[in-house]
């Protein structure tokens, strides 16, 4: 029996954190993401055959989205290189099975907690979309010490949102090491 | 938690996935990051945990308010006001939601306005944009921002945008375009000569190729952009060029070209290029090179090194159908000189061919004109020679290039001045089994 619209966008919803960051990986603009996810989620309730299982649905969803972000890179940046899509299957393997809500809470918690010096390079890079080049002009440093402090303070904030949803709630504060 | 590996591994490793991730992976750092990523776990992990981050701070931008903002200012508390100003700054929020939402919806509409003008076409040129396609671009269509190409061996295509700068593109060519804020073109691949009319301060034109930024202010120039090589030459004016391998900056002056390969040990300064000699011979004790069309065969006991003819698209008859000659395409070479021969009007050009089905052959030349701007194209029939017949069935031919007829008149409207920059020899559309075992243009017949 097919899908109802309202089991169809449950469905996306629960799937939404994976797809958005498999589609992040090819565009690497997280609004440009969250578009992708939108258009594929409004094709999936005026698609015309019918989903038959929720797998179906998050298969087409997933296949349709990454599809979406490959045409979006032909058309806003012809020269980027893409992810390979066996690789892209690779990484997004890893992905966990915990619902989004306490990730997203931990995350909060952890950004919050880390120095005014680091939320900055996170706030130029992740909430303006800003270019790394960009990021190192408005902080003064050159652009390879971007790229090692974000890398840093991902691995940081990584450690830090696992203790959280590990229950530990003496969690480390992360990015003390960024300079 | 780092991906495993020794530090010096992951430290390098991080640091490709960070150049990834900015759009700034070098084409010869691509195996080196997929290595690292096919091969260890820790690393796949780490990156998805670094786009789940990226994802989720997305989402958390969207849900800021502007006193959540780090550079904003806190906003009063509305109610601190009398209940007409709440009514009034109510109404103000309102009228502000209206006006971002046309904003969120005036920059689409703006997306599909036109920015160019057809004003010259042959041959096969498609516009793409956003999903809608359209093949046969003709004469007058006004295309908005989008793909351009022009897909066949023979084809060319220009295009004018308001303030009167041109785009040029020769066969085989495709360019992404824009004009929001600025002129954007990315050269996914071609020859492409620009007149580029003064542009507003702080918004030159730029250019985008795989291994090269160009950044224009008003001048003339002509490029040839494959995946590993640009090659820019000046005709007018200063053009900026950033090679992308090493950040490198130079700046081209008139009558100059530089190369920018992605090979960051090669030269990058300007030369004078030097015109091509009068006298070529092609080389078929080689493979056809990858900017040539045709099917190299070496030499046999029985026959010398040949090219068969392959079929090549050479523009769409009326009804859309695309029209297939069979032919040997030679172009020039990568180097600051994309033409390979000058030629003049005592050029001839010397073929020995045999082919299966005894039909005439048509040589169709593309000339450019010294600075690379087109030229133009010419064309001339080899009648098939029933007596001339050599042992294995190979023929001569001598044709003088002054008997060419012009099809189609750029800046040039005759052989004599011009540099060959494309040769198509064809059998139209026959698959006649042509093979080419000689390919030159002299200044006397070959056979004197």
């Amino acid at each position: 029996m097919a899908l109802s619209q309202e089991e169809i966008v449950r469905a996306l919803f629960r799937a939404r954190s994976r797809i958005s960051a498999s589609v992040w990986l090819l565009v690497r603009d997280a609004q440009t993401a969250e578009d992708i996810f939108q258009d594929t989620s409004i094709k999936a309730l005026t698609k015309g055959g019918p989903f038959e299982t929720i797998g179906h649905l998050q298969s087409w969803a997933q296949l349709t989205a990454k599809r979406g972000a490959i045409d979006w890179l032909r058309h806003h940046r012809p020269t980027w290189l893409a992810i390979d899509g066996y690789l892209l299957e690779l990484v997004e393997s890893r992905a966990g099975n915990r619902p989004e809500g306490p990730r997203v809470d931990a995350l909060r918690a952890c950004l919050e907690s880390i120095p005014q010096r680091s939320r900055q390079l996170l706030e130029l890079r992740y909430f303006d979309a800003r270019p790394c080049s960009e990021v190192a002009e408005k902080l003064g440093i050159n652009l390879p010490a971007v790229y090692q402090r974000l890398s840093r303070l991902h691995s940081a904030l990584r450690q830090c949102i696992e203790q959280h949803l590990a229950g530990d709630n003496t969690a480390p504060q992360p990015g003390t090491e960024a300079r | 938690m780092t991906p495993e590996g020794n530090e010096k591994t992951s430290a390098r490793w991080t640091e490709l996935a960070m150049r990834y991730l900015d759009g700034r992976l070098a084409p010869s750092e691509v195996e080196e990051f997929n290595a690292g990523l096919r091969d260890d776990p820790a690393a796949q992990a780490w990156l998805w945990d670094v786009a789940q981050q990226a994802t989720t701070m997305g989402d958390l931008a969207r849900q800021r308010t502007p006193s959540e903002m780090t550079w904003l200012p806190s906003l009063p508390v509305v109610g601190m006001f009398p209940n007409w100003v709440q009514g009034f700054l109510a109404f103000a929020l309102l009228l502000a939601t209206m006006v971002a939402t046309a904003a969120v919806f005036w920059p689409r509409h703006n997306a599909l306005a036109t920015i160019v003008t057809v004003t010259q076409v042959t041959g096969d040129a498609r516009w793409t944009s956003g999903g809608q396609v359209r093949s046969g671009v003709a004469l007058g269509d006004k295309l908005a921002a989008g793909t351009l190409a022009v897909l066949d061996e023979t084809g060319s295509l220009e295009v004018q945008f308001d303030d009167g700068t041109s785009l040029s593109l020769a066969s085989n060519s495709e360019v992404v375009v824009s004009a929001d804020p600025q002129k954007q073109i990315h050269v996914n691949e071609g020859e492409l000569f620009f007149s580029v009319a003064p542009q507003p301060v702080g918004k030159p034109m730029v250019l985008h190729t795989a291994t090269a930024d160009i950044e224009v202010l008003g001048t003339e120039f002509a490029i040839n952009a494959q995946r590993e090589q640009t090659v820019l030459k000046v005709d007018r004016g200063c053009v900026r060029v950033r090679r992308l391998a090493d950040g490198r900056t130079v700046d081209v002056a008139e009558k100059q070209a530089i190369v920018a390969s992605l090979d960051a040990a090669t030269p990058f300064r300007p030369s004078s290029p030097q015109s091509p000699p009068t006298d070529w011979q092609h080389d078929i004790t080689e493979p056809v090179a990858s900017t040539s069309r045709g099917e190299w065969l070496p030499a046999s006991a029985d026959d010398p090194a040949r090219i068969h003819a392959v079929p090549c698209l050479a523009g769409r008859a009326q009804e859309g159908r695309a029209a297939i000659n069979y032919g040997v395409v030679v172009r020039g070479l990568f180097g600051s000189n994309s033409t390979f021969v000058s030629l003049t009007n005592e050029s001839v050009l010397h073929l020995r061919y045999r082919m299966k089905t005894p039909v005439a052959i048509i040589a169709f030349l593309c000339a450019k004109i010294p600075g690379g701007q087109f030229g133009a194209n010419f064309e001339v029939t080899i009648p098939w020679q029933k007596d001339a017949a050599e042992p294995g069935e190979w023929r001569s031919a001598d044709v003088p290039l002054s008997k060419c007829r012009l099809l189609r008149a750029g800046c040039a409207q005759a052989i004599d001045g011009t540099e060959l920059g494309t040769l198509f020899i064809n059998s139209t559309l026959f698959d006649a089994g042509l093979e080419i075992s000689e390919l030159a243009i002299t200044q006397v017949s070959a056979r004197n």
